[in-house]
Formats: structure tokens, sequence, C-alpha cells
């Protein structure tokens, strides 16, 4: 074999090897991505059903003291409801955005019944769900951090070749309900 | 150049180009995980590959070896001189490395989580660095060499020495990309603050060890094989960048080397003068 042949050759099989490699490497990362983003949810999905579950016995504590509001109740048992029919992250998440509404009306209307802010279980309660939003808020930004780099990434050069051939579609964010959003009117009364 | 040498820089020129290659693909992986792996919360964080920022804090009495600096974690390189290049650059050669394995604690503005630094490669400067010029090396190290049972010690210190010690300081900022796994199982045995006391082992490290433990939201160690596992006190976008450099650095640089090492080999064959 001449020597320039075997340099010729020597530098194809590098190139072939390296672009072989570079693109196997953004297929294994864009897999990454994907189940990254499945166990993001997974960890939001853990979180939210912890939240589920503390309902009934939120009402349980409450009811015997706030007889008279059976609009909380029926709004909360309403949201509660719709997320047994949700399928998607949107659908999901919007049943999940009414049961945070519903509770944040829940607790305000609880803030008329001394006694039942006094209740040990209440409070105890009104705590665990305190803190399991938090958590939900923390993880739900990690989820849309990953989705974001998700659908940033599969829309690169080259990425999205591979993305492509992959047949991969952006994912959907966990968007946060427009009504949380919106600013707080606060007016201030003066009196001369 | 005469030809051995040139052999043996062909030799090494094809030999260093394909390893760079190789190592390239292994830092192109750390710089994808990094570039996707978004930062998490300590509060939120999920078992499974994590990236955090945090302060460290100690969990127990950690001294560094060579300067007697309180720290969180240290690592000590001691190396002997193997040569000097003809631009006046000094080699050594590394004949002991060394770190501790005490777990730390890394806080954040959401909660605290536990780090086993075993197996971790450590981005941290070395903050103290001393070379000592030959006949006898001070006190300290000699008796650390003697704790670690490095028999060559005498000899070694005959020649030039360099010893490198690296720190972790508590409160210093950190970087940790590593995989998180749930806390152990623990249950206190007593509660009894008097009693713990009287049994003369209860410091304030010990009492500070049962009030952060039951906070702790995590574990953070070293994962599968293969895994990166990176603690650093550079930046995300500083540990981006400078394994983007070595991937691609390695990816394209390597070959280019490798090729220049196989052209000059032929060249020598072409012209017979092979070994001579």
């Amino acid at each position: 074999m001449h020597p320039g042949e075997i340099l010729w050759t020597v530098v194809i099989g590098f190139v072939l090897v390296g672009s072989v490699g570079y693109f196997l490497s953004i297929y294994n990362s864009l897999i990454e991505m994907k189940n990254n983003i499945g166990r993001s949810w997974a960890n939001i999905d853990v979180l939210l059903k912890q939240r589920h579950d503390e309902l009934p016995k939120l009402v349980k504590v409450c009811e015997a003291y706030m007889q008279h509001e059976r609009g909380v109740f029926d709004k909360l048992s309403e949201a509660r409801a719709a997320l047994a029919g949700a399928a998607s992250v949107r659908q999901r998440a919007d049943a999940e955005n009414a049961i945070t509404r519903a509770l944040g009306g829940f607790f305000a209307v609880a803030e008329n019944y001394p006694d039942l802010k006094a209740n040990n279980s209440f409070t105890s309660l009104q705590q665990r769900i305190s803190e399991l939003e938090n958590a939900i808020a923390d993880r739900r930004e990690f989820y849309n951090d990953t989705v974001a780099m998700f659908n940033t990434r599969i829309e690169q050069i080259p990425d999205s070749w591979v993305a492509g051939g992959m047949n991969l579609q952006p994912a959907e964010l966990f968007k946060i309900d427009e009504s949380e959003r919106k600013d707080v009117d606060i007016a201030f009364k003066m009196t001369a | 150049m005469i030809p051995i040498q040139a052999t043996l820089f062909s030799v090494g020129s094809l030999g260093f180009g394909v390893w760079a290659f190789l190592h390239g693909f292994r830092s192109l992986r750390t710089w994808r995980v990094i570039r996707d792996t978004p930062t998490a919360r300590v509060r939120s964080m999920a078992m499974g590959m994590v990236e955090l920022n945090g302060t460290v804090e100690p969990r127990s009495d950690t001294v560094a070896p060579f300067t007697g600096k309180s720290c969180v974690f240290w690592e000590v390189e001691i190396s002997t001189l193997s040569g000097r290049s003809r631009g006046g650059r000094t080699n050594w050669h590394v004949v002991h490395r060394n770190r501790s394995g005490n777990p730390f604690y890394l806080r954040d503005e959401t909660g605290v989580a536990l780090v086993y630094p075993q197996g971790a490669d450590v981005k941290v400067g070395f903050g103290a660095e001393e070379t000592t010029h030959g006949l006898g090396v001070p006190e300290m190290y000699m008796q650390y060499m003697e704790q670690q049972g490095l028999g060559m010690r005498r000899m070694w210190a005959i020649g030039a020495m360099r010893f490198r010690e690296r720190a972790l300081e508590p409160g210093v900022r950190l970087y940790v990309l590593g995989r998180a796994h749930p806390k152990a199982m623990a249950r206190d045995v007593s509660f009894d603050d008097i009693e713990m006391q009287a049994t003369g082992t209860d410091g304030w490290r010990a009492k500070r060890v049962r009030e952060v433990d039951p906070d702790v939201r995590g574990v953070i160690r070293s994962g599968q094989k293969g895994e990166p596992y990176l603690m650093s006190q550079t930046s995300e976008a500083g540990m981006t960048l400078e394994y983007g450099v070595r991937a691609f650095g390695g990816l394209i640089g390597g070959p280019l080397l490798a090729c220049f090492g196989l052209w000059c080999l032929l060249e020598l064959a072409r012209t017979g003068s092979f070994f001579r």
C-alpha cells in the first residue's frame, strides 16, 4: 500500500469513527433527556398524589366547623374529580391548578373560623399541604427547565437532524395558572 | 533531530493523538451531562443524576495534613522530579496521591444534602504547594510519608520533591454533579442529652450531626461506572467551557496529531531512516 493511501485511509477512518461517535452521543443524550422529562414528571406526580391524598382528610377535619360553606367544599371536590379525567400534561396541569385555586379559597374561608384554626389536625394538614405545594413549585420549575432544554436541543443543528430521525416532538411545559400570575389589586383607603 | 528521536516523537504523537481522540468522547459525554442537567434545589431534588449549587459545611473534624487547616475535604499529591525540558520546564512524577473520604454537608437556600466525595473529580486549585531541592524534606512531610508507609521516602528526599495540597474550606460555594440517593434509614437510640453527655462522646460535632442529619434531603455519591461525578468551585458555565474545549480539542486535535505522527513515520520509512 502506498504511504499516501495509508494516510488517507487513517484520515477517513478518524472522520468516520468521529462522526458516528458524535451522532451516537447526540442520540444517547436525547434519549437521556427524554427519560429525564419522564422522571421529572413522575417526581411531580408523586407530590401531586400526596397532596391529592390529603384532601379528604382536610375535608373531614373541616366539615364539622364549616357547615355553612358548601360552596368551597363543592369547588374542591369538583377540582378533585376533574383530575380523574386528565390524561395529557396540559390537562393534568389545568386540573392541578384548579385544586391549588380551590385550596387557596378554602384556606381563605377557614380564616373566618377561629375554632378551626386552633384545631391541631387542621394546622398540621395546612402546614403539610403548604410544604407539598412549595415542593411542587420547585419540581415544576425543574421539570420546565428540563423540558425547555429538550425543546431547544431538538431544534438546534445538528441535534435537530438526529431528533427528526427519531421523530421526537417538543414536550409540554407545566404552565402555571394565569390567575396566579395576575397582579393582586391592593387599594388603600385613606381616611382624612 | 536524529532518526531515533524522530521515530520516538512520531510514535508518541500517533499514540497521544489516538488517546486524545478516545478521551474526547469521554469528555463529550461529561460536557453533555453538565449542559443537559438543570440545576436542582436540595429541598425538591429527585433521586438520580442531579446538579446542585451550595455552600459546604463540615460534618466531621477534618484537618488538611500539610497545612493543618480545618476543612471539609482535602487532597494531597507528592511528586518527585523526573527531568527538565530544554525550555527549563520541570517535569514531575506523582508518587503518592491521597484524599479525605469524610462526607460533608452541602446547603442551599432550601435544604441540606450529604455529599460523599469518594470517586469524585474534584476541581479545586492547589492552595498550598512547596518544592524541596533535595537533601531532605521538612519534618511534617516526612512524618506524613511515614504515617502513609511510603517505603521510598528517604530515597525520594535526596532529590527534589514537590508537595501539593488542595482543601475545601467550610463556607465555600461548590458546584456538584452526581447521583442522588435516598438518605439511609437511621434511628436514634437515645434522645436524652444528659445521658449522651455522660458517655463522654457527645462533643459539639456529634451534637451538630444529630441536629443536621435529620434535615438531610438526600445523599450525593458516585453513581454507576463511567458516570460523571464532579465537584468544582468553578461555575456551571466554566465547567461547560472546560469540558467542551477538552471534548472538541480531543476529537479534532487528536486525529490531527495522530495523522501527523503517522505521516512522520511513513516519511521515515520511505527514506529508510527508521531507528538508524
